[in-house]
């Protein structure tokens, strides 16, 4: 075929054209460490790496819930093991009291006792995780136990009474999993706000418990006494359910921990994997294509000085 | 038998053609680095026999003729090659225009990164599980605020980026039928031209160049085709109507059509040009089609995204206990990626369904209470309604996709489009290349022959001067005869 100048020099810049071209990809994908740079780099590549990202971003937002959630769960415990221990208290004082001979003194420090004992209930009861009220339901900027203002239902009969609510607080751990992060109030106190008392039939709120074995005491009845203790046992027997399922919540919350972290780094590991680059092969990929360019100047450089004319007579 | 110096005039016509060969060849290498000239050659025919040698020659035995005859300068061509590069090159400017505003919106948008739109709609909904796991917390309503509001913005800039493009694409357009007109005329007057010197004898090559440029520039514009031959029946006509007609020019114009785009008319009868290839049509695809396609799913995304988080959070009860409240705004035209944003305060303010931009304490994070329950106090610690929200992210919209699948597709016809355009491009850029390497290699100017045809010529003049030298040494000892 014939050849002429412009075609020469066309050629020429094709060649180094394409080869700067290549070399300049091969520069940006090892600079940049990415193999997708734009979606059109790898159509398909791109939807996996946006939904894998996606992906991780929801798996980071469960972490954080339960990181923001596992506090006020493990306070929840903490709260629970208290009141348990205030009433085993409250029992192996009702023993002791029952098995008194009622002398006079020994009634009065049963008494101031149980008074010591009820007010650190009601503390429990109003225990606060930062701001929030924790055994409130969802009513979380209420303390959940107050004094019985009366009339209804009377004060001499039931001096507290529950003020929040019903309300479970949920949070999503993994996604197919929510777990509630709070126990309401009425069930650990065991307060009858419709549908009888979560303690079983015959048993009283916490509260009401109390005051009933302070009166017993008072009065010195022995027999009372030893009445209430059916009572005690039905709500330390609540108190210690709830703590158990707390712990249950617990412990799948350090499940779902444990399963965000796995599943994080698996997909980190997905997303590097279609993402980025292989750095071995892209600084093999650079170094040829640096080479290639370099030839294509070089040839370029010898063969444009090659003519008739430019050799001497 | 022919005359005395019937030889020197026959050397003497050598002497001349050897020296405008010489002419022609430095032509040819004072232009070598003109990409659109092409190398021209003198045609050298034999000059015919003279009467004078006829009647010497009574029984027709042959004769010489009377020298060489230098006639035409022709310009070595192939008008078929000529033909595949400029449809090559209307293939080649579609796609490589195609892709270069494909690459432009890729970068708009700017995905797969960690600052992409996706990334936007992934924190708002986990905004969502962050107020559902600490309701009454006003920092955390507040950053799904600033969050939610972030997304709109994404959302208004993507749109708005889509928008100036066909803005841009408009002003090429008329950028384009300038041109084209402009071109057009100048083939026109070329052609009046080449027209008067053709009716001479000398050749217009140096116009016919100029004129094969124009076309193959044009070429790249618009499809075009062109008939006739090189003189007076040159025809270029666009979609099958005459744009250029010798020295008659049919001009386009740009008028706006309803939905604001430039689109292109002819002048005379303001019939719409039918472009089917070049730049124009790339433009034409793009504004018409491929952009407003794109903007309509990012519309789609907007609606969905106001359509089900409203629907929800009017279900939901916010801080002060009062329901059935807008977060996004919604507009009586419909929302759009260029306006979707918080809901804001109407004029004059429906106390109903005021604003929750600078209000997070509206956002409707609880459930109602439950009319079962003996206990009435709201529940300010009550996310319940937030995760039904941030769970929407997972459930398909109505058209059958979640609002991350509907974005993913965005995101994949894109990227398929411009892989696609990226291919075209590359391939039509080859065959374009070849086409322009063959056109080059039989029209350009090659300096070794160029160099060995002066040679030849400096020989040939060298051989015919010393015929003139022998001839005058013969005629002196002729005249020298005693």
């Amino acid at each position: 075929m014939r050849t002429s100048l412009s075609q020469q020099i066309q050629s020429s810049l094709i060649f180094t054209n394409a080869a700067s071209q290549k070399l300049t990809d091969a520069q940006n994908h090892a600079a940049s460490g990415k193999r997708i740079m734009k979606p059109s780099d790898d159509v398909p590549g791109t939807n996996r790496a946006l939904s894998l990202r996606s992906s991780i971003n929801t798996v980071n937002q469960f972490a954080d819930n339960v990181t923001v959630s596992k506090p006020l769960v493990d306070a929840t415990e903490g709260a629970l093991g208290d009141m348990a221990q205030v009433i085993r208290k409250i029992r192996d004082l009702a023993v002791g009291a029952a098995e008194d001979d009622y002398s006079g003194s020994a009634s009065s420090t049963h008494v101031a006792d149980l008074d010591g004992l009820m007010s650190q209930l009601v503390d429990t009861a109003n225990t606060k995780f930062g701001d929030q009220y924790i055994f409130s339901g969802t009513a979380t900027s209420t303390p959940p136990v107050q004094a019985n203002p009366g009339p209804i239902p009377d004060p001499a009969v039931q001096p507290y009474i529950y003020v929040g609510n019903n309300g479970v607080r949920t949070t999503q751990v993994l996604s197919w999993v929510s777990l509630p992060v709070n126990i309401p109030g009425n069930r650990v106190f065991n307060f009858d706000t419709g549908g009888g008392n979560p303690a079983g039939a015959g048993s009283t709120d916490v509260f009401t418990m109390v005051k009933n074995l302070r009166d017993a005491i008072s009065a010195g009845n022995v027999t009372q006494i030893s009445a209430q203790l059916g009572n005690i046992d039905k709500n330390f027997d609540n108190v210690l359910s709830c703590q158990a399922q707390i712990g249950s919540w617990q412990s799948r919350m350090e499940g779902a921990q444990t399963t965000l972290s796995d599943t994080r780094d698996r997909l980190k590991q997905m997303l590097s994997d279609i993402e980025d680059i292989d750095l071995p092969t892209a600084i093999v990929d650079l170094k040829s294509q640096e080479n290639v360019y370099q030839t294509a100047l070089s040839i370029t450089s010898r063969m444009l000085n090659l003519s008739l004319a430019s050799i001497n007579q | 038998m022919s005359g005395t110096f019937f030889g020197i005039s026959v050397a003497q016509s050598g002497l001349a053609a050897q020296r405008r060969a010489m002419d022609v060849l430095g032509y040819n290498i004072a232009n070598a680095n003109d990409p659109t000239y092409k190398r021209q050659r003198l045609v050298m025919v034999e000059g015919s026999v003279l009467a004078q040698s006829q009647e010497a020659n009574p029984l027709g035995v042959s004769s010489i003729g009377s020298g060489v005859n230098s006639g035409d300068i022709e310009r070595v061509r192939d008008s078929l090659i000529e033909n595949r590069l400029r449809q090559a090159g209307t293939a080649s400017a579609n796609w490589s225009y195609r892709q270069s505003t494909l690459s432009q919106l890729e970068a708009a948008i700017g995905e797969p990164s960690d600052t992409g739109l996706q990334t936007d709609l992934d924190n708002f909904w986990a905004s969502w599980q962050k107020v559902a796991t600490s309701p009454d917390s006003m920092p955390t309503r507040n950053g799904l605020l600033e969050d939610a509001s972030a997304l709109c913005q994404r959302l208004n800039y993507v749109s708005r980026q889509m928008t100036d493009m066909t803005g841009d694409l408009n002003l090429a357009a008329m950028d384009r039928v300038d041109k084209i007109n402009l071109m057009a005329n100048e083939i026109g007057h070329l052609n009046n031209e080449i027209g008067a010197l053709s009716s001479g004898a000398v050749p217009a090559n140096d116009l016919l160049n100029r004129r094969d440029a124009l076309v193959q520039e044009l070429a790249k514009e618009v499809d075009i085709t062109q008939h006739g031959d090189d003189k007076d029946g040159f025809v270029i006509s666009i979609g099958g109507t005459v744009l250029v007609q010798g020295t008659m020019v049919n001009q386009l114009k740009t008028d706006v059509d309803s939905n604001g785009n430039q689109q292109v008319f002819w002048e005379r009868d303001n019939a719409p040009v039918q472009i089917n290839g070049g730049e124009m049509k790339a433009i034409a695809d793009l504004r018409d089609h491929i952009i407003p396609g794109y903007m309509n799913d990012l519309d789609q995304i907007a609606q969905q995204i106001v359509t089900t988080v409203n629907a929800q959070h009017r279900q939901g009860v916010d801080l002060n206990g009062n329901t059935g409240r807008d977060f996004f705004q919604e507009f009586p035209g419909g929302v759009t990626a260029a306006n979707i944003c918080l809901h804001y305060d109407s004029n004059p303010p429906d106390l109903a369904n005021p604003a929750i931009v600078g209000h997070p304490e509206r956002v409707a994070a609880s459930v109602p209470d439950n009319p079962a329950t003996t206990i009435t106090e709201g529940g300010k610690g009550d996310g319940s309604n937030a995760l039904i929200i941030a769970q929407l992210k997972d459930a398909p919209t109505t058209t059958n996709f979640t609002i991350n699948q509907m974005y993913r597709n965005l995101i994949g016809d894109i990227g398929g489009a411009a892989a696609t355009a990226q291919t075209q491009a590359k391939a039509n850029e080859l065959s374009l290349q070849q086409f322009t390497t063959q056109q080059q290699a039989i029209s350009g100017v090659s300096l070794d022959e160029e160099m060995t045809n002066m040679i030849k010529f400096q020989q040939a003049y060298n051989a015919a001067a010393k015929v003139l030298g022998v001839m005058d040494e013969m005629l002196t000892i002729l005249v020298n005869t005693k």
